[in-house]
C-alpha cells in the first residue's frame, strides 16, 4: 500500500510533466521520490517569491544536479529565467540533453520542472545581470530564432569551450550571453554565430573550468555514456588529463568580471 | 494517514513518512514544459 501510494504521487506528477529530459543530472528510470518532489516544489516556490520581489527582466538560475565537489564545483546546470507575460509565471529557458543520447533540445519550463530532475541538493543560485545586460538578454532569449541560432544539438557534457563540434547546456547560456554582452559593448558587426561568440570569449579571456580526468576515467565515460566525448579537446590538453569545459562556476566568474554591477545570491 | 497542507500542495504522510506530494493550484502553476521547435 505504501509503495502504491508513493508511486501514485509520482505518477500524478509524471503525468503532468510528460516526457522528461535532463541536463546536469544523472538519468534514471526510477520515478522521482515523493520527498524529492516535495523539495522541488518548495525550492521552486521560494525562487518564485524571490524573483517576484526582485522583478528582473531576466536572470540566470543554476541548480545542483549532482555532487561535483571532487571537482571543486557546486552547480551543474544554468539556465535563463524570465516572467511569462501571458501566465504571470517565471519560466526557465534552457538546453536539455535527452536521456542516454548525444542530442539536446531547447525547452521552456516551469520553476518546479527545473528542480524536479532528482537533484543532489535543493538550492538555487540566482545571477541578476546589470539592467543594461538584462535588457539585451531579455530581447535575445525571447527570440526563438535567436536562441536556436546559438544552439548545437550535438551534446557533450564535457564539450570543449572553443570548439563548434558539440555544446553543453552551460555553454549555450554562455554563448548567448556573449551575444548580449557584445551588443551592449556596441561591437560591430554584431556577434550572431557560435564561432564569433567563442572568439569573443577568447578575446575577453574567459577561463573555463579544468577537470583532471585520467585515461581510464575518460575511456569509461566514452564507452558507457553517450553524452560524453573528448574528440573536440586539443590533444595536448587531453593527453595531459586536462579537460577544459564550460561550468556554472566559470560562467558566473566570467560574468562577475565583465558585468561587475550584476549580483548573485543563493536561495537555500 | 494524515494530509498536511503546504504552500504548493498536499503532503500525504503515514507513520512519519511522506508517501506522496500532490501539487495544489499554486504548485500546478509552477509546472510547464514546451520544447522550442
Amino acid at each position: 500500500m505504501r509503495r502504491t501510494m508513493a508511486q501514485l504521487g509520482a505518477l500524478v506528477l509524471c503525468s503532468a510533466l510528460g516526457g522528461m529530459a535532463f541536463a546536469g543530472t544523472p538519468c534514471s528510470d526510477n520515478a522521482p521520490k515523493p520527498v524529492s518532489i516535495q523539495q522541488a516544489f518548495a525550492t521552486a516556490y521560494k525562487t518564485h517569491q524571490r524573483l517576484e520581489k526582485l522583478q528582473p527582466e531576466i536572470a540566470l538560475i543554476a541548480r545542483v544536479g549532482q555532487d561535483l565537489s571532487k571537482y571543486g564545483l557546486r552547480y551543474s546546470h544554468i539556465a535563463f529565467v524570465q516572467k511569462d507575460a501571458a501566465s504571470g509565471q517565471w519560466r526557465v529557458t534552457h538546453l536539455l540533453n535527452g536521456c542516454n543520447s548525444n542530442q539536446s533540445a531547447l525547452w521552456h519550463e516551469g520553476l518546479a520542472n527545473f528542480f524536479l530532475d532528482d537533484l543532489f541538493a535543493y538550492e538555487a543560485l540566482l545571477v541578476i545581470p546589470s539592467p543594461g545586460l538584462q535588457h539585451k538578454l531579455q530581447t535575445l532569449v525571447s527570440n526563438e530564432a535567436g536562441i536556436k541560432r546559438m544552439h548545437q544539438p550535438l551534446y557533450n557534457m564535457l564539450a570543449y569551450p572553443f570548439s563548434l563540434k558539440y555544446q553543453n547546456s552551460n555553454q549555450w547560456v554562455l554563448e548567448l550571453t556573449t551575444e548580449a554582452l557584445a551588443q551592449q559593448a556596441g561591437i560591430d558587426p554584431a556577434i550572431t554565430t557560435r564561432k564569433q561568440a567563442q572568439q569573443w570569449l577568447q578575446l575577453t579571456n574567459y577561463q573555463a573550468s579544468t577537470l583532471k580526468l585520467g585515461p581510464l576515467t575518460r575511456l569509461g565515460a566514452r564507452m558507457f555514456r553517450a553524452n560524453v566525448a573528448f574528440d573536440d579537446h586539443p590533444d595536448e590538453r587531453r593527453y595531459a588529463d586536462l579537460i577544459d569545459t564550460v561550468t556554472v562556476e566559470s560562467v558566473t566568474a566570467y560574468l562577475q568580471r565583465v558585468d561587475p554591477s550584476g549580483t548573485r545570491e543563493v536561495i537555500p | 494517514m494524515r494530509v498536511v497542507a503546504e504552500s504548493t500542495g498536499y503532503a500525504l504522510i503515514a507513520s512519519g513518512q511522506l508517501l506522496a506530494f500532490i501539487p495544489n493550484a499554486i504548485g500546478q502553476a509552477l509546472l510547464y514544459q514546451s520544447q522550442v521547435k
